[in-house]
């Protein structure tokens, strides 16, 4: 189980539309739950996004066995919790790409900072260009997605530490 | 030399004139980072140097023959997934705005031809904020006076000759006069979207759509099939019926072939 098929088994979670969602396997207990706040700030102002799963959490076995876990810190800090990190998000389903155009320097690399409205990458869809602004000021700690490569609507892109 | 349009409402009225510039796509990006310019602002130009077409490619243009201009939008309204509306909403505008003078086509996605040729692009450009469109910039390039392609026309495929109004009519036409139409054409189709008359533009689209419902050969997955354009769906995914089934294309799926 790569983060990629969790990923994965996220979007699937977040398009079906259910409410709750509880997964165990031998390697892996999964449990995502919408964010009830979320559903009701959607109600009072802004017209709502698509359903987003909110927070989602995820539990690997290291994360199961807690004090097991504080023993071998390498594997636990190796582990890219998306609880710890912003993800920013695309907003769409199409192209990611890291810069401007091919001949221009990337926008963000890891061990970057960035800032709250800063671009950090494009999403093209059907030849339409989108600049994704980051949604918080932080470091950049991952790039999750290889430059040019397709993405889904709401696929994690990178992971910001909040500072 | 141009000056803002006296009939439009928003589109125009504040008008930036570069007598040269490298892209007014990226003179208007600059514009936004500065400031936060009014919505409508048009950058046009006489002598693009550096246009852009798509991702890695360029859009060459004769100097003071041809329209070349963007125009600020800000279209709060749209979510990011509802972006493609844009591209109907302009292409639309654009051809009816020309419809005294030409019959335009739109070629999938937004591509304008006249006669089986290319006479104009599009290159849309959004800034999002969370889920929803802060800022669009519509970048149109129209050929209209100009006679020679030079050596493009010589190399460009049979699909992708260049054309431009005057090759087609024998006219001459005054840019200004044109640039007015263009952009009350778009102001137009701009509003209706804003009041979400979604189906209303999509029909005009389709209406206009280069091989709607005609037998054509396409590459599919390095395949040649033949097929007929039945529609789009609502992320602009061209719907072809293939062997009766109809299938969804993304822009990089499948080429138009004759």
């Amino acid at each position: 189980m790569t983060p990629k098929d969790i990923q994965e088994i996220l979007g699937f979670i977040a398009a079906s539309g259910l409410e709750e969602v509880v997964i165990e396997t031998e390697g892996l207990k999964l449990k995502t739950k919408r964010n009830p706040e979320i559903k009701a700030t959607q109600m009072v102002s802004m017209p709502a996004p698509q359903p987003v799963l909110a927070n989602p959490v995820v539990q690997t076995p290291q994360q199961l066995a807690a004090p097991k876990a504080e023993e071998k810190a390498a594997p636990v800090a190796e582990k890219v919790s998306s609880t710890a990190y912003v993800a920013i998000k695309s907003p769409m389903i199409g192209t990611f790409y890291r810069s401007a155009s091919p001949t221009t320097p990337t926008f963000v690399n890891v061990g970057d900072e960035v800032k709250k409205g800063q671009v950090v990458c494009i999403i093209e869809a059907m030849k339409l260009f989108n600049e994704i602004e980051s949604e918080v000021t932080g470091r950049v700690v991952k790039v999750l997605i290889d430059n040019a490569s397709p993405v889904e609507y709401d696929q994690e892109l990178f992971l910001v530490e909040p500072l | 030399m141009f000056s803002a349009p006296l009939s439009t409402q928003i589109i125009g009225k504040n008008l930036v004139y570069l007598p040269t510039c490298a892209s007014t796509n990226a003179e208007a990006q600059a514009y936004l980072q500065q400031s936060y310019p009014l919505e409508g602002t048009v950058v046009v130009t006489s002598e693009q140097t550096a246009g852009r077409g798509q991702r890695g490619t360029t859009w060459e243009t004769a100097p003071h023959q041809n329209l070349t201009f963007s125009i600020i939008l800000a279209p709060k309204f749209l979510q990011a997934t509802e972006q493609f509306q844009l591209n109907v909403a302009v292409t639309v505008g654009i051809v009816q705005a020309l419809q005294r003078h030409i019959a335009l086509q739109i070629k999938w996605s937004n591509d304008l031809y006249a006669e089986g040729k290319k006479m104009g692009g599009i290159l849309i450009e959004n800034i999002l904020q969370h889920n929803y469109l802060r800022y669009s910039i519509i970048g149109i390039g129209i050929n209209v006076n100009q006679i020679d392609f030079g050596q493009f026309a010589l190399t460009a495929p049979p699909t992708k000759q260049p054309t431009s109004l005057h090759a087609l009519t024998q006219q001459t036409y005054n840019l200004q006069h044109l640039l007015n139409d263009i952009l009350l054409g778009i102001e137009q189709t701009y509003f209706q979207l804003r009041t979400n008359q979604f189906n209303l533009l999509k029909m005009q689209y389709l209406q206009h759509l280069f091989w709607y419902q005609e037998l054509h050969t396409f590459e599919v997955a390095g395949k040649l099939v033949e097929g007929y354009i039945t529609g789009i769906d609502s992320q602009g995914r061209l719907a072809v019926a293939i062997e009766n089934t109809l299938q969804y294309f993304d822009v990089k799926e499948i080429v138009f072939v004759q």
